[in-house]
């Protein structure tokens, strides 16, 4: 019996899985066993046209090969090498000792080895598990140049890793090993799909999603149809801060799992910006399903969860975001299994003020009732609001606006004002489990967010004034506190302050002629 | 609360003015304060499809009559009616198209509990009947005949407000209209009004009092506020219209963060107002 090394995922993080492969005397057989699903169970059949195809031997006896722990289902592609190399083994094609090794692939008919997903997370439980080698397809080489402590090598076909392992093993020709690809070097040419300079006036929107960006806050854009509002969140990823190598592998990690990486880099290097349609699916949106695969908010992870026109979404949807802002992972329990995502995002959502998407306009005529407009600003629920930390109102751009020669700020230099806001708040929150001023709980509210006797008295008077529902205070002092962060000022000033309130006007919306 | 009263034709109570009418009222189905009848009276109508133009202007004048004694009537529909019996506060009667117990519009529920418990509430249907399509023109009529003015605050061209007004017409009461841009929608009636059928036209709160009353109006003048240079830039900006924000910071000057913080002071001293889509106009 010869086991060979390869990894199972479940949610997003890997465990070894042996691949047993023994063949007894007795009337020819080939079975596999240990929950395997149907792609693994398929397997076999490559396995035995890419030995054939490579002109080795296939064994004359019953051949079994188990997948342990039997316990956990398996899925995918990735057994197709481990299980040929496990009966060339057996056969002796390969003699050396495999312990130290571990393998994954697919294999196609003629023994070529095609590129699989999932392979970071395996790779990291191989560096956790102490496993020196693994040899991957060479279409995999970008994802595993980010790992460091492991060998990793590359293989084209089947052929190669025979090959190696035939010869001295010391002379790596047949693979290829990975080289440590430099993580800042790569970061530095990561391109953006658009910029902030593109977009004309929309003053106050670039303001608030500069907030937005520096503290982490949630945000919903309020507006017209045609006044911008994707193309602003669009761009609101441009002007996050980088990603830190950590969060890039997190990210990586998720979207290796869904099999959406970019082979070309093989890492996530930009934020992500996820914008699922409103006729999405809880289980798309939140992950899960038949096969556990992450759902749209996690794979925003560390970047932007973008709604357009929230209120269209059905109310499960948008209630389950309501957990995941909170706790910034998701818990998927089924009857089989349990697996937890992490999803830590911004949430930039974008409405119409009305159901014909003009109330407030002067564009066009808005033709709701008031209270058509309720019961349309009434699908998110207040719980959700108050998840969201700032809404802006945006009309569509006037003429002068686009006629404007004069090109706006790029998103490079928002950028940099954002970072220093956020390493004012790293260091805020070092010895804390969060990052941004939006996550702070009532303790740090009450002690990071201070405010004068003067603030008392403008938030006082703002309550008194601007009709602001109650809910709005612990946001406003976020926000403040985000704003102060961006002025580099250690107290929240009385300008901070009034500022944050002017970004409260769903809280006001429902005014019109009910004041 | 105040209990449904019954007033017949004839009852000594009975409001003289609907006996201009042809067709006057056999009975009145009222709730709340009966002595506002006693109160000379003003009819403020308008469109439900008003613009904030219509809102602002329809409460202001409503105010200032209350304040000059006037009790405003309207009809409790959405947008200038209601914005007249909000303005006017206490001293105002709502006529309905149906029941006294019934609430339509459904939004105006609180008003119209308001209205039950300060002012008045008047119907010449029984107080469980629902408006059909023919009730509600049919107060309209009762609204036209109680004020001694009528005055048409917003309507388009097809607006049921302009049947009240020929009625008023009909029954010799002054009819006034505000005017208004001529490309909105929401005020081609009451300018044609002016410009056609003999409105006259309102060009302030205090003329109009002046008008009814033929003296001053006796509200007094606002304490001027202690405003800062920046304000007084804001203010000259927005003394001719409502402006959005983004035209704001291209016309001051001022940063955004300078600017919101500003208008949000502003705002809450009371100086200027926020509209709905980000716009901003002078008080």
């Amino acid at each position: 019996m010869i086991a060979i090394k390869s990894f199972g995922i479940t949610g997003v993080n890997g465990y070894i899985v042996d691949v047993e492969v023994d063949i007894a005397k007795g009337l020819p057989g080939y079975t596999l066993v240990g929950l395997p699903d149907n792609a693994v169970k398929e397997g076999k059949e490559r396995v035995k046209s890419a030995i054939l195809n490579c002109d080795y031997k296939f064994p004359i006896g019953n051949v079994i090969i188990n997948l342990a722990p039997a316990s956990a289902k398996k899925e995918g592609a990735i057994y197709d090498l481990p299980i040929a190399v496990g009966i060339l083994a057996n056969t002796r094609v390969i003699t050396k000792s495999l312990k130290d090794w571990a393998f994954l692939g697919e294999l196609s008919l003629n023994g070529e080895l095609r590129r699989v997903n999932g392979v970071l997370p395996a790779l990291l439980t191989a560096v956790e598990h102490k496993i020196k080698n693994v040899i991957i397809p060479t279409d995999n080489y970008n994802e595993a140049a980010f790992v460091s402590g492991i060998n990793v090598y590359t293989a084209r076909n089947l052929a190669d890793v025979v090959d190696y392992f035939a010869g001295d093993m010391i002379d790596a020709t047949p693979l290829c090993q990975v080289q440590t690809a430099n993580f800042e070097t790569l970061l530095a040419d990561a391109v953006y799909p658009c910029d902030m300079k593109y977009v004309r006036g929309q003053f106050v929107a670039k303001r608030a999603l500069e907030i937005a960006a520096a503290g982490g806050h949630n945000i919903i854009l309020i507006g017209p149809p045609g006044s911008g509002k994707t193309m602003l969140a669009k761009c609101f990823q441009t002007i996050l801060p980088p990603m830190t190598f950590n969060e890039s592998m997190e990210t990586t990690k998720i979207h290796s799992c869904a099999g959406l990486l970019d082979a070309e880099h093989g890492i996530v290097l930009t934020r992500p910006f996820r914008c699922p349609h409103h006729t999405a699916s809880t289980v798309s949106l939140a992950g899960g399903g038949k096969f556990a695969r992450p759902g749209e908010i996690s794979l925003a992870h560390n970047g932007v969860l973008f709604l357009d026109e929230m209120p269209e979404y059905n109310r499960g949807c948008l209630e389950l975001l309501r957990q995941p802002l909170e706790n910034h992972s998701i818990m998927i329990s089924r009857a089989a299994m349990t697996v937890e995502y992490p999803a830590s995002f911004v949430l930039v959502a974008s409405m119409n003020p009305c159901p014909c998407g003009y109330y407030g306009s002067r564009i066009k005529r808005c033709k709701c009732t008031q209270s058509k407009i309720q019961h349309y600003l009434g699908k998110i629920s207040g719980p959700l609001l108050d998840r969201i930390d700032l809404h802006i109102e945006v009309d569509q751009v006037t003429y002068n606006d686009l006629t404007n020669d004069k090109l706006a700020e790029d998103s490079a230099t928002i950028r940099k004002r954002v970072t220093a806001a956020r390493a004012i708040q790293n260091q805020r929150f070092a010895e804390t489990l969060i990052h941004n001023n939006a996550t702070m709980d009532a303790a740090m509210v009450k002690k990071y967010c201070k405010l004068s006797s003067e603030g008392e008295n403008i938030l006082k008077s703002a309550f008194e004034n601007l009709n602001l529902s109650a809910r709005a205070y612990t946001r406003i002092l976020k926000v403040a506190r985000t704003i102060a962060d961006l002025a580099g000022s250690p107290e929240i000033l009385p300008e901070h302050l009034t500022e944050a309130i002017s970004y409260r006007s769903l809280d006001r919306f429902n005014r019109g002629v009910n004041e | 609360m105040n209990e449904i009263q019954t007033i017949r034709l004839g009852d000594s109570n009975y409001p003289k003015s609907l006996l201009d009418l042809k067709d006057p009222p056999k009975q009145l189905y009222v709730k709340g304060n009966l002595n506002l009848l006693n109160h000379p009276m003003v009819s403020i109508v308008g469109t439900r499809d008003c613009t904030r133009y219509g809102l602002m202007v329809a409460k202001d004048l409503a105010t200032h009559c209350a304040e000059a004694g006037f009790v405003v009537v309207s009809g409790l529909a959405e947008g200038i009616d209601t914005a007249a019996h909000q303005g006017a506060g206490e001293k105002t009667i709502a006529v309905l198209g149906n029941g006294i117990n019934v609430y339509y519009p459904i939004i105006n529920k609180e008003l119209q509990n308001k209205i039950a418990n300060t002012g008045l509430l008047i119907s010449e249907y029984p107080p469980d009947f629902h408006g059909d399509k023919s009730t509600f023109p049919q107060r309209n009529r009762i609204v036209a005949a109680l004020g001694r003015a009528v005055i048409a605050v917003e309507a388009d061209l097809h607006s049921g407000t302009l049947i009240t007004i020929r009625k008023a017409q009909t029954l010799q009461r002054v009819v006034y209209a505000v005017p208004g841009n001529i490309n909105c929608y929401a005020s081609q009636g009451t300018n044609d009004l002016i410009a056609n059928h003999g409105a006259k036209m309102i060009t302030n709160a205090a003329d109009l009092i002046k008008n009814l009353t033929g003296h001053k109006s006796s509200s007094q003048l606002q304490p001027v506020k202690q405003i800062t240079m920046d304000q007084q830039k804001i203010l000259n900006i927005l003394k001719t219209d409502e402006i959005h924000f983004d035209d704001l910071v291209m016309e001051s000057g001022l940063s955004v963060p300078q600017l919101s913080t500003l208008l949000t002071n502003m705002e809450m001293i009371g100086l200027i107002e926020k509209l709905p889509g980000n716009y901003f106009i002078a008080k």
